[in-house]
């Protein structure tokens, strides 16, 4: 009969300490694919609001001899901002409407409140600042944009001098002090992406003749003004 | 007929690893959201792993970024990995694509029970002067872990 051999302690020692260093040996590499992903989406949705409305007024025009310069008494309507011999219609952010007459040109509002514009931002990043650049703003410069409200002859009233308000406060917030580039309004956006926008604006008497106080045909007078809206 | 147990006993703990079964499994995708972005000069999103993020340059977050998630199980306790990722793109129909890089994880070590929740966050990169069309953007991220 045979007895069973057994393995010396020493020999058992070295085959643990090989299987040992054999795991400790033995990498383990594993991977995972995971899908990544991102959506772009610029685009800023407008939707018009309410149109902006001066009410009814009464305006003349101005003469041949008011019709040459820029600036105070230049009678320009190049929107300047400051009194020139136009007489205009200001429409404020907050709705109340002002008039000033010109060097010779008369304007008053007659009936009703002034209608601010209105448009409104949706889907945009949140809490976001978004720029509001229009030809037409007003700022520290001497001229601005101007666009025709055009009536039911051929003489039209000038629009410019575009303000507006984006944390609707009834303040403008056009930076009077900003030149050169800086006709740009800038707004908030709310935690949903959204922001109502109110808009106002100034329309100048233009020359409509060689006669001093020579009035605008009465009848509608409208056109249109563009802002472009951007991150 | 062994005298000794001891040794037993670690040949069965130096035989254990054969059996184990290292579970990876992935719990939620990276995804950066949805943004716009002024593309005309260089932007990024950094997503952390924690799921905060932060961007730089006119990149706007639309809804947030989310972090991915994967986690690990059946890993030796306590055990340091080496964990990978290349860096990658997302790409779209048409347009530039994005480059995803700079990855920050929460953990690389597994836990008492040989468990790990790893949070990966990375960085998506805008190269100015490309172009970003408003579409869906794609692409894997291929996370590769190991250890001694």
């Amino acid at each position: 009969m045979k007895s069973l051999k057994l393995i010396p302690l020493k020999a058992l020692f070295c085959i643990s300490l090989v299987l040992h260093l054999a795991q400790s040996a033995h990498a383990t590499d594993a991977s995972i694919t995971i899908p990544a992903s991102v959506t772009v989406d610029a685009t800023i949705t407008l939707t018009p609001g309410v149109d902006m409305d001066f009410g009814q007024f009464y305006m003349t025009g101005i003469t041949t001899a008011e019709n040459g310069g820029v600036g105070p008494g230049g009678g320009a309507i190049n929107g300047a901002r400051t009194v020139n011999a136009s007489s205009y219609i200001e429409l404020l952010v907050n709705g109340n409407l002002v008039s000033s007459d010109g060097t010779t040109s008369k304007a008053s509002s007659v009936i009703g409140p002034g209608v601010v514009g209105t448009f409104v931002i949706a889907g945009a990043a949140v809490s976001t600042p978004v720029r509001f650049t229009s030809p037409e703003l007003i700022d520290g410069d001497a001229t601005a944009g101007t666009r025709p409200f055009d009536g039911p002859t051929g003489d039209s009233i000038t629009f410019t001098d575009l303000t507006i308000d984006t944390d609707n406060d009834g303040i403008a917030d056009n930076d009077l002090a900003a030149t050169g580039d800086g006709a740009v309004v800038t707004g908030t956006t709310d935690a949903a992406g959204a922001l109502t926008v109110r808009t106002g604006g100034r329309i100048y008497s233009t020359y409509i003749g060689g006669v001093d106080n020579n009035l605008y045909e009465a009848g509608a007078y409208s056109g249109t003004y563009t802002i472009t809206v951007s991150y | 007929m062994l005298k000794h147990p001891a040794f037993v006993a670690l040949l069965i703990t130096s035989s254990s690893w054969v059996f184990s079964a290292e579970l990876i499994t992935q719990e939620q995708t990276i995804d950066f959201g949805e943004l716009a972005a002024n593309f005309a000069i260089n932007s990024s999103l950094q997503v952390d792993p924690a799921g905060g993020y932060m961007t730089s340059g006119p990149m706007y977050v639309i809804s947030p970024p989310q972090p991915a998630r994967i986690r690990l199980s059946g890993y030796p306790a306590n055990q340091a990995l080496s964990i990978t990722i290349n860096d990658f793109f997302l790409v779209p129909i048409g347009g530039d694509r994005f480059l995803v890089k700079d990855f920050s994880l929460n953990t690389t070590t597994t836990d008492n029970n040989g468990d790990a929740l790893i949070l990966i966050g990375a960085t998506l990169y805008a190269d100015a002067g490309n172009t970003y069309p408003d579409t869906a953007y794609n692409g894997n991220m291929i996370v590769d872990i190991s250890y001694p």
